[in-house]
C-alpha cells in the first residue's frame, strides 16, 4: 500500500516537473522559428550582432544611410 | 504527503527566482540588487553624467530613473517619455544574439524592411533608423558593462566609454546632423580598447 502511494507521488512530481519545464520553453521556440531562413524572409538580411566589432559596423552602416 | 508538499514548494520557488530584471549604467531600470546594502550612495545626487555612470557601475542602481540620453529630450526623433519606453521595450532584445538581436532592434524601431538602406526611404525612415542606432549603441554599453563586471576592464575606463556612448546616443536622439554624430562616434572609437572585440 505504502509503495503504491510512493509511486503515485513520484508520477505526480514527474508530471508537475515536466509541465513546469514545458511552460518555460514556448517563448524561445517561437523566437527561433521566427528567424529560421525561409524563402519569404531570408535571415541573411539581418546583421550578425555577436561582437562589439559587429555592432560598430552596423552603426557605421546606419549612419551612412542617414547621410 | 506531508513530506512531498514542502519539496514541491521548494522546487516551484527555485524555478520562479530565475527571472532577472535588466537595466543599464546610463540609467533606466534597476538591473540587479546588490547582495548587501552597504552605505549605497544615491547615484542621482552626482551632478556630472560620468560620476552617475561610475556610481551605477560600482554600486548598482537604487531605483528606476530616466535613462541619461532621454533626459529633457524633445526632438522630432523622440521625447523623454517615448525614449524611456524605448529603453524598457528594448530590454528583451539584449537577451538575444546574432541576427535575432538585429531583427529585434529593427522591429523595436518600427522597421517595415529588413535593411537600413531600404528603410531610410520609407516614411519616417530617418526617425526609425535613428531609433535603431540608439538600440545598437545601447548594445555597445552592454558589452562595456559585461567587460567591467567580468573585471576585464577597470571602472574608470568603463565609465568613460559609457559616458561617450551616452553623448553619441544623445546626438542621435536630438536629431543632430550625421557629421556631429560621427565626430562623437570617432571619439568613442578612439577610446575603445583593442582587446574588446
Amino acid at each position: 500500500m505504502a509503495k503504491r502511494i510512493k509511486i503515485r507521488y513520484l508520477v505526480l512530481i514527474t508530471i508537475l516537473l515536466s509541465l513546469l519545464v514545458s511552460c518555460t520553453q514556448p517563448a524561445e521556440i517561437i523566437s527561433e522559428s521566427e528567424v529560421l531562413p525561409t524563402e519569404e524572409s531570408p535571415s541573411t538580411e539581418y546583421k550578425e550582432l555577436q561582437t562589439a566589432e559587429d555592432t560598430l559596423k552596423a552603426i557605421d552602416e546606419a549612419l551612412e544611410s542617414l547621410e | 504527503m506531508k513530506k512531498i508538499i514542502p519539496i514541491l514548494i521548494v522546487i516551484l520557488f527555485s524555478l520562479s527566482i530565475l527571472v532577472i530584471a535588466k537595466g543599464g549604467s546610463s540609467g533606466g531600470y534597476v538591473k540587479k540588487e546588490t547582495p548587501v546594502e552597504v552605505a549605497r550612495p544615491d547615484c542621482e545626487s552626482f551632478s556630472l553624467i560620468i560620476e552617475r555612470i561610475k556610481c551605477r557601475l560600482e554600486f548598482g542602481q537604487k531605483y528606476e530613473t530616466t535613462p541619461e540620453p532621454c533626459r529633457n529630450l524633445n526632438s522630432p526623433v523622440n521625447n523623454e517619455q517615448g525614449c524611456t519606453k524605448l529603453y524598457k521595450d528594448s530590454l528583451p532584445c539584449y537577451e538575444l544574439s546574432g541576427t535575432n538581436k538585429d531583427q529585434c532592434f529593427k522591429n523595436l524601431a518600427g522597421f517595415s524592411k529588413t535593411t537600413v538602406r531600404e528603410e531610410i526611404s520609407t516614411p519616417d525612415g530617418n526617425k526609425k533608423v535613428r531609433l535603431y542606432l540608439v538600440a545598437l549603441l545601447y548594445d555597445l554599453e552592454e558589452i562595456v558593462e559585461d567587460a567591467q563586471r567580468e573585471e576585464k576592464m577597470d571602472l574608470d575606463l568603463a565609465a568613460e566609454l559609457i559616458d561617450s556612448i551616452v553623448v553619441v546616443k544623445s546626438k542621435v536622439l536630438q536629431n543632430k546632423p550625421v557629421s556631429e554624430v560621427r565626430a562623437s562616434l570617432k571619439n568613442l572609437k578612439d577610446k575603445w580598447p583593442k582587446e574588446l572585440k
